[in-house]
């Protein structure tokens, strides 16, 4: 199996392993059991019936309305950016792997201006962190299109009369503005799935900007060999939010898919240690193009 | 050998985040967030 294929699967087994509560047919809440103290690094709407864990974008926004701050998630989300980087972006969200599948359907490609990226910040700043204190609502959740899609959808759907209020999920309000706003937003995004490379992770995702600030200084970084690089764009080509690594490897944007792998030239290191561990069983071989490249053209 | 320096000492500072956080009984109230459906994920806030 090669390192994409592993990839892949273990992005199946996230998606399936952290929405496997099917106890909300019976119970029609959602899962309320100790796992739920546990946020995972990725975003996994908490509301979504079959969630088992919590969204750690969700967990800050509550503890940014309720004015206290979040000393253990800070530290969890510490711990996993300043060791993988945002490896988990790449790797285990299933947002990241929507965003994966839909851009392989065929369509007009479009790319997206690294500035962009910035909004990420902005997002992080405003709707997760200064909006929540001042108005004491979880404005990145109202907005999140993958809230929509994995607990607005499916409650909306399904409607059940939800026992601890007495009222069907949603028909009891109706189809409001938020609502429809939320599926406005979740429509573009999904559009924007399919002509774009990641743009969701690239331009709005607030966790990805958190991950993505660890990059530059987590203990797994990508190191690429300039001085035996041939210049054939092959991890470039390869990347999944158009990075080009030669450059950069370690830009804030990396999802840490480790695609660039499969050029012999890019290595993994570790703390440092990329020279003495040997990581070639992660690279797929690839027929590389010895044919210099002109940058310019 | 730096950039484990850099990462042990980040390591502690985890650590006492963590500890701070226990003191506060967080876990209880991220578990408790997280088992209250959110309408405004769902859409009615």
């Amino acid at each position: 199996m090669d390192l994409n294929a592993l990839r892949v699967l273990i992005q199946w087994i996230c998606l399936i392993g952290s929405n496997a509560y099917l106890g909300f047919f019976k119970t029609k809440q959602v899962y309320q059991g100790p796992l739920k103290s546990v946020c995972v690094p990725i975003l996994n709407c908490h509301s979504c019936p079959s969630a088992f864990f919590s969204c750690p974008i969700g967990t800050f926004q509550h503890f940014m309305t309720v004015q206290k701050i979040p000393f253990i998630l800070l530290g969890y989300l510490s711990m996993v950016g300043m060791t993988v980087g945002a490896m988990t972006c790449g790797w285990l969200c299933p947002f990241g792997f929507l965003q994966d599948l839909m851009y392989k359907i065929k369509s007009v490609k479009i790319q997206i201006p690294k500035q962009l990226s910035s909004l990420r910040y902005l997002m992080l700043g405003l709707l997760v962190i200064l909006f929540p204190i001042v108005t004491q609502e979880t404005w990145f959740s109202k907005l999140c299109p993958m809230g929509t899609l994995q607990a607005a959808l499916p409650w909306a759907l399904w409607d059940p009369i939800i026992p601890v209020y007495g009222e069907p999920a949603v028909s009891s309000t109706g189809f409001g503005f938020l609502f429809a706003a939320k599926i406005i937003i979740l429509v573009f995004f999904l559009g924007w799935f399919v002509v774009s490379k990641r743009p969701f992770c690239r331009t709005t995702c607030p966790l990805g900007a958190i991950f993505g600030f660890f990059n530059a200084h987590s203990l797994l970084r990508l190191k690429v060999d300039n001085q035996n690089c041939k210049d054939c764009f092959k991890c470039s080509e390869n990347c999944p939010v158009d990075l080009h690594v030669g450059e950069n490897p370690n830009a804030s944007t990396c999802v840490r898919c480790l695609k660039c792998l499969e050029c012999e030239h890019v290595k993994l290191t570790v703390g440092g240690l990329g020279d003495k561990v040997n990581f070639g069983f992660l690279r797929k071989k690839v027929p590389s193009k010895n044919k210099k490249v002109d940058r310019n053209g | 050998m730096m950039r484990w320096g850099i990462f042990a000492v980040a390591f502690v500072i985890v650590l006492v985040f963590f500890l701070i956080g226990d003191s506060r009984n967080e876990v209880l109230e991220i578990q408790n967030n997280g088992a209250t459906m959110c309408m405004a994920c769902i859409g009615l806030e």
